[in-house]
């Protein structure tokens, strides 16, 4: 603070020419002209309808999901085919898949089923999951989805390497999300396959991470699919209690915010949930800007 | 993200006229132009339509002198940053299906949020590496600003961005005319390492801000990102990205966990790995099980339903060939729990089905249960398993014909019909 009062008084008779540095103004249509600071903008705030996007607003071809094409491919293959042939069938499977839409979800729900039954499947996907770039975090998790909605015991070799793969240290100045952060996303990918087969051994691995895997992340992530897996039951919460240590205590029963939820239940429970565990922070400062675009 | 205009005053009067003196940046080296899959699926929808163009420049506040040239200003190319940050726009404006469906904030409350015209300051790109994805300044002698980096631009696509330009127009809002609105410290273990990254949590339940009219109601940086992150996962538009969706929910229980230092409560979506499984209760992982629930649930003959392999397929036929709910107890599935209470008993207790989380399971289990008087199976969109939902709806073997996997097809025959001798035929 004393260094700031100091600068602001040194600054004093730079205020001018301060000035002319101070608030951006909104731009005019005419590209390429800065407008004068504005306190009343000339653009509307009202952004067009979407509805009259112009009609051209389709893909190029071979850039489009193609639901009957991903029927086809998985069609295509014989009822107990090799792991090679699911595995070639995979790399024209997974682009239209990493091209999928919110819309198009049903198709790939789908076809995930059908490629349940496919003996190779799962060393076809990991296959493939191994070979995808590190740094390629949203085809890696769209895979690992595949591979743990599969919902194949025969997965949980690839998903417990994935699991207790060893993290990247914390970094030391790293404000954007970390190599660690991304890493532990695509664990808790991986969590959420091993919890989802509901098996005996299974749950004893997702017990294991709740209680030993390094990352808070993770471990409170598999609370949570475990909790999902059985049920949301109080038996289980219950047995989760007496597993951990009281810290994690407060992650065994949030509420889910999803959609299709019952909007009145969930803030029941958010309710009591922030009862139990919840704290207020202290105040945070007032707004300086207000929605005019003028400085209070 | 980082509180860098605070840095800067400290460092003297003389760093601070040269800073003036410079900014606002000109045009230099660009970040390096990528484009990832669902940036250019993205793209696609709206395929640089240019009266939103029009629009969103001078709404959220990106000028041309910073944004020219290889940054992309006038170009409908998604390798370019520019052309990102359109995108990212796009999403906030148009992502987000509001209606009464639930979201914590309206499409229009995110719009007005990260408008740099809402809020007076302008956004530019800086070719910066590496350690964020942008930076606000504020302050009496500086631009109010946000940098965008080239992190933002390299390997993050337009939702997550998104997330950003929200985060960073908050350190803004709340910034005095000495900088930004600074992160808290950081809780044991954190991932940021030694620099600040963590906010406070400030705690309120849905519909606490009506739609419209989030503005003024403080939020910390990561809380708006999360809430909009969860928000873009769980209700975005069909025609958002699937890996946009699966990230922005990656994302928000990541920063819910790793950036808050007083856990808000709750967490995002389903730990379902995938977020929108089949709607069909009835897959199987082997033909053995399919099989085999076909022969106790076309014959009645509950004991063929012993050696199914998984539980919740072996409980379901338990309880379809016995016509009974005991048996759906033990499932571990919720969605198949209840789909089993209801179609077990049917036509009687369609009621069951309310609860099923997934929609196109929740109009299976309604239309089977009621034999067609709570649902007609309309909700079930791919055409398989629509097949299989109208012959068990209207006990009709005849739908089962347009099924295209063979063993699906036997599967249908049987227990439409309640002929077993169908279930001969499926491959185990």
């Amino acid at each position: 603070m004393k260094n700031r009062i100091l600068l602001g008084l040194g600054l004093t008779s730079l205020f001018l020419t301060a000035g002319a540095f101070g608030a951006p103004a909104p731009q005019d249509r005419s590209a390429g002209q800065t407008a004068p600071p504005l306190l009343t903008p000339l653009f509307t705030t009202v952004p067009p309808k979407w509805e009259d996007r112009r009609s051209s607003s389709r893909m190029e071809a071979g850039q489009a999901f193609e639901a009957s094409r991903l029927r086809q491919i998985v069609a295509d293959l014989p009822p107990s085919a090799s792991v090679d042939k699911v595995e070639v069938a995979l790399f024209d499977l997974l682009p239209q898949i990493y091209r999928a839409t919110n819309g198009d979800l049903p198709v790939v729900a789908e076809v995930v089923a059908s490629l349940r039954r496919q003996p190779g499947a799962v060393e076809a996907m990991a296959r493939q999951y191994r070979q995808l770039p590190a740094e390629a975090i949203e085809r890696r998790l769209v895979v690992l989805s595949i591979l743990g909605e599969m919902k194949r015991s025969d997965a949980m070799a690839q998903l417990h390497e994935v699991i207790w793969a060893p993290l990247p240290p914390a970094e030391l100045q790293a404000e954007k999300l970390t190599a660690r952060d991304l890493e532990e996303m695509i664990q808790v990918k991986a969590v959420q396959g091993l919890a989802y087969l509901a098996t005996p051994q299974a749950d004893a691995a997702v017990r294991e991470v709740i209680e030993k895997h390094q990352a808070l992340h993770v471990r409170v992530s598999a609370i949570d699919a475990y909790m999902w897996n059985h049920g949301d039951s109080p038996a289980t919460a219950a047995e989760l209690y007496r597993l951990l240590p009281a810290d994690l205590h407060l992650y065994v029963e949030r509420p889910r915010f999803q959609r299709g939820m019952d909007r009145e239940e969930f803030t029941r429970r958010l309710r009591a949930w922030q009862e139990k565990w919840g704290s207020q922070p202290p105040p945070a400062p007032t707004s300086a800007h207000d929605d005019n675009g003028s400085v209070k | 993200m980082r509180p860098e205009a605070n840095t800067l005053l400290r460092r003297g009067a003389l760093s601070l006229v040269v800073a003036l003196l410079l900014l606002p940046a000109g045009a230099g080296a660009v970040c390096p132009n990528t484009v990832e899959t669902d940036e250019q699926a993205l793209w696609n929808v709206h395929n640089c339509w240019p009266a939103f163009r029009d629009w969103f420049r001078p709404f959220f506040n990106l000028q041309s002198d910073h944004w020219d040239g290889s940054w992309g200003w006038a170009t409908c190319d998604p390798t370019q940053a520019f052309p990102k940050m359109w995108d990212s726009a796009y999403l906030i404006t148009y992502g987000l299906q509001d209606s009464s469906l639930g979201p914590w904030h309206s499409d229009v409350d995110y719009q007005r949020w990260a408008a740099g015209s809402q809020h007076d300051f302008r956004y530019e790109p800086e070719d910066a590496c590496c350690s964020a994805y942008a930076t606000a300044f504020n302050g009496t002698f500086v631009t109010n600003r946000v940098e965008m980096d080239c992190p933002s631009f390299k390997g993050r696509t337009a939702g997550v961005r998104a997330g950003t330009m929200l985060h960073e127009s908050t350190h803004i809002i709340y910034g005095d005319s000495f900088g930004v609105w600074s992160h808290q410290s950081n809780l044991p273990g954190s991932n940021c390492g030694t620099e600040d990254c963590s906010d406070d949590w400030y705690f309120h339940l849905l519909n606490a801000y009506p739609y419209g009219s989030l503005a003024g109601h403080r939020h910390s940086m990561n809380q708006i990102q999360i809430e909009y992150d969860c928000d873009l996962a769980e209700f975005g538009e069909g025609w958002v990205p699937y890996t946009t969706k699966i990230l922005a929910q990656s994302e928000a229980n990541d920063r819910i966990t790793n950036r808050i230092r007083n856990p808000p409560g709750w967490t995002c979506g389903q730990p379902r790995p995938l977020p929108a499984g089949s709607a069909n209760p009835f897959t199987y992982s082997s033909g053995r099980d399919e099989y085999l629930a076909c022969w106790g649930i076309a014959g009645r003959i509950s004991s063929n339903c012993n050696d199914i392999s998984d539980l919740n397929d072996k409980q379901m036929c338990f309880g379809m060939s016995t016509s009974t709910q005991s048996p759906c107890t033990s499932m571990t599935d919720r969605n198949l729990q209840l789909a089993c209470y209801g179609m077990s008993v049917a036509p009687n207790y369609p009621s069951n089905c309310n609860d099923i989380v997934d929609a196109g399971m929740r109009d299976f289990c309604y239309s089977v249960s009621s034999w067609g008087t709570s649902g007609t199976c309309s909700g079930v969109t791919s055409p398989s398993d629509k097949a299989l939902c109208q012959a068990l709806t209207y006990r009709n073997s005849s739908y089962c014909a347009s099924i295209t996997n063979a063993n699906d097809k036997w599967f249908c025959y049987g227990t439409a019909s309640r002929t077993n001798s169908y279930c001969a035929n499926i491959v185990q």
